[in-house]
């Protein structure tokens, strides 16, 4: 079997456990996103972890293994091209005992302490506030001249309204948009990412933009 | 047959680091205290709850009686 058909198979077991729902579950989602990462960007050795409550009957919270060594922060891994990945996903199980994403945050960062952010794409099964329940924040600043010379804007207040973005569509920005090295050649992980993608997608929660929008 | 519990990248993370997190976090990102984080975050009004989502979720792993969870809203 090739690389590409064991990868593809390996996920497609992954993601039918995590179908499944139970306690098992949890695990298995986090087995497949260690996957995804592995063969992509994140660096050798680094690794997420699922956080169990008392009972371990959920919810669970699967973030980065990394914590910081000059602050009180962790849930990061380590990517490839020095940087960062914020991970923290809120796993728990419905009444029908299937596993449901509550909420999400990835966040692409230049160091492992804070205010070091890049992107960040949240999602929140329920919107809360005034924000989009799916959205992407940018830190940068905006540059438009103006009748005055220039004005600056600051992206990171701006919440861009996304559906759900997938990690493995993360993980295709990173290698190909920032440049991140991979693992694996891009002829081994797309076919990979892809399988997990198309999977994710037919059973994946779409949001609403507000919390207003109940139709 | 290995249980959930044999697998080495299930870590149980303590109320202490749970909120050594969630003070550190509230201080650095938002210049609050934890207490007012918690505070906006139970009325809604926090500017971009998206900043602190990574440790905010960790409050569902606590008993549904835990002194934190009953920080009342400014409302």
């Amino acid at each position: 079997m090739s690389e590409v058909e064991s990868g593809r198979a390996e996920v497609r077991a992954l993601t039918a456990k995590v179908h499944q729902g139970g306690r098992q579950s949890a695990k298995a989602f986090r087995d497949l996103a260690q996957k995804l990462l592995a063969i992509t960007v994140m660096a050798q050795g680094q690794h997420l972890v699922l956080r169990p409550n008392q009972t371990g009957t959920g919810p669970w919270v699967m973030e980065g293994a990394h914590k910081s060594q000059i602050a009180s922060d962790a849930g990061m891994v380590k990517l490839r091209d020095g940087h960062w990945l914020r991970v923290g996903y809120l796993l728990s199980l419905t009444a029908n005992d299937r596993l449901a994403v509550t909420e999400s945050k990835i966040q692409y960062q230049w160091t492992d302490g804070d205010r070091s952010e890049v992107f960040r794409y949240d999602y929140a099964y329920e919107a809360e506030g005034q924000h989009p329940a799916a959205h992407l924040n940018i830190h940068a600043l905006l540059r438009q001249p103006d009748d005055l010379g220039s004005s600056e804007w600051p992206l990171e207040r701006v919440h861009f309204p996304t559906g759900r973005t997938s990690l493995e569509q993360v993980l295709r920005l990173l290698a190909q948009g920032f440049g991140v090295a991979t693992a694996k050649s891009i002829e081994v992980w797309e076919p990979v990412l892809a399988e997990a993608e198309r999977m994710f997608y037919e059973v994946a929660h779409q949001p609403g933009f507000t919390s207003a929008d109940a139709a | 047959m290995s249980t959930v519990e044999d697998d080495p990248n299930i870590i149980p993370i303590t109320r202490e680091e749970i909120v050594e997190r969630l003070a550190w976090a509230a201080k650095s990102r938002c210049g609050m205290s934890l207490e007012e984080v918690l505070k906006q975050d139970r009325s809604g009004k926090l500017e971009d709850r998206g900043a602190l989502t990574d440790v905010l979720i960790l409050l569902h792993l606590l008993p549904a009686d835990d002194p934190l969870l009953s920080v009342r809203s400014d409302e």
